[in-house]
């Protein structure tokens, strides 16, 4: 008789994923519903994605998912986990997200300390829209809009 | 009760005491009363009254107040608490509103209950503090991106701004959208005597959308992003047939002196109060004019100006703005007769013989023998 030892996590849903090769999201997205399963919290957990490569994570975390406008997740998250505090409330963000336009969000969700998980996931560029610099953007790396200028030099 | 339709159609039960309150601190009491548990705001002249008493209040009804770090986090922590299925509300001016536009057309997109206050400043920039309807087109004409739309209600006494307020909440329920309450800071810092009434619940849609926690349910997904065209286009049938459908039902107005009236002043919240005593003093002098006071903004209440048929010879709108709503009413008559406009801005307000003044001034004929 076989024994299942590796399977897709529940908290996945069957939809196949629209991320380019080697992004990894799809592994980050299969960590973070492992978790989801482990803990045993798919049917107590609400999910918000914003703008970014992540706006589509609602179709792939099988959870409650909420979308919102660009960086204002934490802020969403908070009014959701301020509504059920026993609920798992998490957000997905990219580092254009979270590291540019939704800054504040994150830095007075933090201060406030809401009880919210966030996942941040920085490739250091603007992903979505086709490898723009972002604010986490590394020296010597060269990329559009500044094609052949060495940042941080 | 004003004519026009609702479908919150409500038996009044008992009247309680009465009480004498600031319209900020009454608005706030009535949403409480009306069962909003979440307020999420950013403080600014001359709404803050409502977030100070919110967050005085709320802790002792089980409800939770946030000061966001900007309005601009304030109205998205209202769209996540709207999708969690719970009554909010958020409250500013002007400025404020202006942060806010960009999760506003979130939440008209995705449908979501919220309750907004506009307690108006005299912009445009940061605007003096003085009473102004210089927000009209924001309030009514979108705002933020995208085709949507609030309904909008202007209230014109504090009485009125208690039950609007919790009309908002029903209103957001029924129809799931936002609704805003507009007002100025006359209506906001004014002191009137209010009772707050105790009227049966009307029948409401569950929210069986809510993002709660999937258990013993399909999930539940909030979000209006689609990159199919076609999916684009049927949210957009979906929303455009809700709009339509509660432009039919939800259009309030009050009228006086109009059965008989040659002329009609429209004009709504404060500048309603004063075109009031310049029809009243008109009357005295014997011209047969009337006034028209919209208490929807949107929908506009174009049926009470279709009531009139062509028996009226000519419109006067009151605003402090540069004009605004006349360009509604020029709509709603279909340009048929003329209109004019009585305005004061930047915090400046009209006396009842500015008005009348300008009433004889454009419609010379009005006075018995005139020309």
């Amino acid at each position: 008789m076989a024994k299942i030892i590796f399977k897709k996590p529940e908290a996945l849903t069957d939809k196949q994923n629209h991320y380019c090769p080697g992004c990894t999201h799809g592994v980050i997205h299969r960590l973070v519903a492992e978790v989801i399963d482990d803990m045993g919290i798919r049917d107590n957990t609400v999910g918000v994605c914003p703008v970014g490569c992540s706006v589509f994570a609602y179709d792939y975390f099988n959870v409650d998912m909420f979308q919102a406008s660009h960086g204002r997740a934490p802020a969403v998250a908070t009014g959701i986990k301020r509504c059920l505090p026993d609920r798992m409330v998490f957000t997905y963000q990219g580092d254009g997200d979270l590291a540019s336009i939704g800054s504040a969000e994150i830095v007075h969700a933090a201060a406030r300390g809401e009880k919210i998980s966030t996942i941040f996931v920085n490739n250091a560029i603007y992903g979505m829209t086709g490898g723009q610099m972002a604010p986490t953007t590394l020296p010597v790396r060269r990329q559009p809009p500044a094609p052949g200028v060495e940042i941080g030099n | 009760m004003a004519p026009g339709s609702s479908t919150i159609n409500r038996k009044r039960v008992v009247a309680l005491k009465k009480y004498l309150l600031k319209g900020n601190e009454a608005i706030a009491e009535a949403a409480i009363k009306a069962g909003c548990r979440l307020f999420f705001g950013y403080p600014i002249t001359p709404s803050t009254e409502i977030i100070e008493y919110m967050a005085k209040h709320l802790p002792a009804v089980d409800g939770s107040f946030v000061q966001a770090e900007s309005e601009v986090s304030a109205i998205n922590m209202c769209y996540g608490a709207a999708g969690a299925g719970v009554r909010v509300m958020t409250a500013s001016s002007s400025p404020g509103m202006s942060l806010m536009q960009e999760g506003l057309s979130y939440i008209a997109a995705n449908e979501l209950p919220v309750v907004l206050v506009n307690i108006v400043r005299a912009g445009p920039g940061l605007g003096g503090l003085g009473p102004s309807q210089a927000d009209y087109f924001q309030a009514t004409k979108g705002g933020g991106h995208g085709d949507y739309r609030l309904i909008v209600l202007a209230p014109n006494s504090v009485q009125e701004l208690v039950d609007l307020t919790r009309d908002a909440f029903d209103l957001a329920d029924m129809h799931r959208n936002p609704v805003l309450l507009i007002a100025d800071g006359i209506l906001g810092q004014m002191m009137e005597p209010v009772v707050f009434k105790e009227l049966e619940a009307p029948s409401l849609p569950d929210k069986t959308w809510a993002t709660t926690g999937a258990e013993g349910r399909p999930r539940n997904i909030i979000t209006s992003y689609a990159l199919q065209n076609e999916i684009g286009e049927a949210n957009c049938l979906r929303w455009e047939a809700k709009y339509k459908n509660i432009a039919a039902t939800e259009q309030r107005w009050e009228q006086y002196m109009i059965d008989d009236a040659d002329y009609v002043v429209v004009a709504y919240g404060t500048t309603a109060r004063i075109a009031k005593a310049a029809v009243q003093q008109a009357r005295q002098e014997g011209i047969k004019v009337g006034l028209l006071r919209p208490v929807t903004l949107w929908p506009f209440p174009v049926k009470a100006f279709a009531a009139l048929g062509g028996k009226v010879k000519g419109y006067l709108t009151v605003e402090l703005s540069a004009g605004q709503m006349i360009e509604d009413v020029r709509l709603a008559i279909n340009c048929a007769v003329p209109v004019h406009l009585c305005n004061r801005q930047g915090g400046m307000v009209p006396s009842p013989e500015e008005v009348l003044a300008r009433f004889k001034e454009v419609f010379p004929n009005s006075v018995e023998g005139g020309v």
